[in-house]
């Protein structure tokens, strides 16, 4: 077996691991709406604010200051966020078109404060 | 006046509540109050029974709750001093980086603007500022 091999075979476990920590939200129907289960806070709402913070899409590689903080904000282990990241690369698209529908949402407020 | 309220949807940075707290106000969250898992309508519901603001991430389902809860309030002709909420504020993220503690600076700027936030709706996302439904 080769290093690269070896590599990812402990990369999947570790996602599997991490995925494991999510779980469908019993009330509202839809992969988009998967919540950490020990914290029943849902990834969407983990990620934008990690999109937030970190001014970029989230990508495999995301900074750990960025996971800190985020950690720190939902007041969660770090490992926690590190779930919701991998949740969302499993489901990328549908979580990306739930915040596509927030925005939607927002544009159509007009009335300035 | 007794300080306003607020009530942090399960979305939302717990960090929030002592972030509002420092600025003088009065924050709890859904995990504190052991009420996770609560559907959006009840969470308004329970909001509007306890006078607390809603401050949630979630745009479309609580644009969709205000204007039900505003236009059913309407044609039942239900009296507004009794199908009232206290208020609620969302916060719309984009992908060009923004520290927490500025959302409760924009929260307590709102709030020192718009007066009372009673039966309101405000959504904030960064092009726009706050706006209100």
């Amino acid at each position: 077996m080769s290093a690269t091999d070896v590599v990812s075979r402990v990369r999947q476990r570790d996602e599997a691991r991490l995925l494991a920590m999510v779980e469908m939200d019993p009330v509202r129907p839809g992969l988009e709406r998967g919540k950490l289960i020990d914290y029943g806070i849902p990834v969407w709402g983990i990620i934008a604010h990690l999109q937030a913070l970190t001014g970029a899409d989230i990508e495999d590689d995301i900074d750990a200051v960025a996971i800190a903080q985020a950690a720190e904000d939902y007041r969660i282990p770090e490992e926690a966020v590190m779930a919701a990241i991998a949740y969302y690369h499993k489901h990328r698209a549908l979580i990306d078109g739930l915040h596509a529908r927030n925005a939607d949402a927002a544009d159509r407020i007009a009335k300035p404060v | 006046m007794p300080p306003l309220v607020f009530y942090l949807d399960e979305n939302f940075p717990e960090v929030m509540a002592a972030l509002l707290i420092a600025l003088g106000f009065e924050a709890v969250s859904t995990n504190s109050l052991g009420r996770k898992g609560a559907r959006d309508h009840n969470q308004l519901l329970f909001a509007a029974q306890t006078e607390r603001v809603v401050v949630t991430y979630n745009v479309a389902d609580f644009l969709l709750l205000h204007d039900a809860w505003r236009d059913w309030s309407a044609a039942w002709g239900t009296s507004p001093t009794v199908a009232r909420h206290a208020g609620i504020l969302i916060f719309h993220q984009d992908k060009r980086g923004f520290p927490v503690a500025t959302i409760a600076q924009l929260i307590a700027d709102l709030v020192g603007r718009s007066g009372s936030l009673e039966n309101r709706c405000f959504v904030w996302k960064r092009v726009t500022g706050w706006r209100e439904v």
